[in-house]
């Protein structure tokens, strides 16, 4: 075996530059890699939130949104209610309306979330047969629709009977992190 | 020389450290396990996303359920075991799609899928915030499973650090294992009571 030569003055600055270029080098790494992770995450997410006045229309996705009522209706367990929420959309952009793929939550204000129910509850049909003209927000997205047309949607929610301020939430994907608070 | 010498120290010592890290530390899939929240039957357990309380568990050789207005009865090689349970959603509407029985070997039975029709069943009951409900879980094992198990359940069987229960189902030795559960419906389909027959 021969001894390594001494490092010369140029060595020396090449190693202290590769260490230095590290520093730099991996965080860039770690964020290039994560990039599409953490913008994944952050359409999934309801972050800003836009927030109307009650019966004001506002503009989201493609569409001029109104809250037109949110209504309880007392369960026999008394316990629980069903809210009713009746809502329209004047479509500005059918395309941006269909892609949003609406999502549809009730809020108490706070923390809570309630999803809309799957089928509507046979006591709503009966206390309002008009719901039967209506559709719901994500069948809404699927429907041929043209611009200027008015959709007239309804969703039902099981919550709390002792609940009584909610604001109906209303994300679209396309949208997103953006998202639609009716009040 | 000692220049040398220190060189292979060196790299001797790296690949120890090296071997140490591969062998103790915790591999991808165990990061990115569930994450477990611990507790007995009878205690409120809370995890991110809902809360569960084990309020009776029961061993019985056959199950008499009532559908459709048709007894059938349920019979198996092993016991079952009718859990039930209450159970709310925390901040959002859920549905925990994951429920089994933990044996004390570490085998894992999930939640019988042959009385699919019973009533309350857990883990096809949506959850609300605010609103505790009654709930439901079937297991079927062999007999030798009960002394010593657990319950599991989460949202679903496989999302990366999602909350885990595992529930300690905590029978006595002499536990009662009843020839018969009768399941009878109540008004609604989230309703029923247990008979032992």
């Amino acid at each position: 075996m021969t001894a390594l030569p001494p490092l010369t003055p140029r060595d020396r600055r090449l190693r202290w530059l590769s260490l230095a270029a590290l520093i730099v080098l991996l965080p860039a790494a770690i964020g290039v890699r994560s990039y599409g992770g953490v913008t994944g995450w952050r359409a999934e997410q309801d972050l800003d939130p836009v927030t109307t006045e009650p019966g004001k229309t506002v503009s989201y996705g493609g569409a001029e949104w109104r809250l037109e009522g949110l209504y309880q209706l007392r369960q026999d367990d008394r316990k629980s209610a069903i809210i009713l929420a009746e809502f329209e959309a004047k479509i500005a952009d059918p395309a941006a309306f269909a892609a949003g793929m609406c999502r549809i939550k009730l809020s108490d204000r706070g923390d809570k979330r309630w999803l809309p129910q799957f089928l509507t509850p046979y006591a709503v049909r009966k206390a309002r047969p008009s719901i039967d003209e209506r559709v719901t927000c994500g069948s809404a997205t699927i429907k041929p629709l043209k611009a200027g047309e008015t959709v007239k949607m309804a969703e039902t929610f099981l919550a709390p009977v002792d609940v009584t301020k909610f604001d109906l939430i209303v994300s679209a994907a396309n949208v997103r992190p953006a998202y639609l608070v009716l009040r | 020389m000692i220049r040398k010498l220190a060189s292979v120290l060196a790299i001797g010592l790296a690949i120890i450290i090296l071997y140490g890290l591969q062998k103790t530390r915790p591999g991808y899939g165990e990061i990115t396990s569930p994450i477990t929240v611990s507790g007995k039957a009878g205690e409120k357990l809370s995890a991110r996303n809902f809360e569960l309380t084990v309020t009776n568990i029961r061993l019985a050789r056959e199950i008499r359920l009532t559908t459709f207005g048709k007894d059938r009865l349920y019979s198996t090689s092993g016991i079952w075991a009718v859990v039930e349970a209450e159970a709310a959603a925390r901040n959002e509407s859920i549905t925990l799609t994951s429920a089994a029985w933990l044996g004390p070997d570490g085998v894992r039975y999930d939640s019988s899928e042959r009385l699919s029709n019973a009533p309350g069943l857990l883990t096809v009951q949506r959850l609300e915030p605010g609103l505790p409900s009654r709930a439901l879980m079937i297991f079927e094992f062999p007999e030798s499973e009960w002394p010593g198990g657990s319950i599991l359940v989460a949202p679903t069987p496989f999302l990366a650090l999602e909350n885990e229960m595992h529930i300690t189902a905590g029978l006595p030795d002499n536990a009662v294992i009843h020839p018969t559960l009768a399941l009878v419906r109540g008004a609604s389909s989230a309703d029923w009571s247990i008979a032992t027959e």
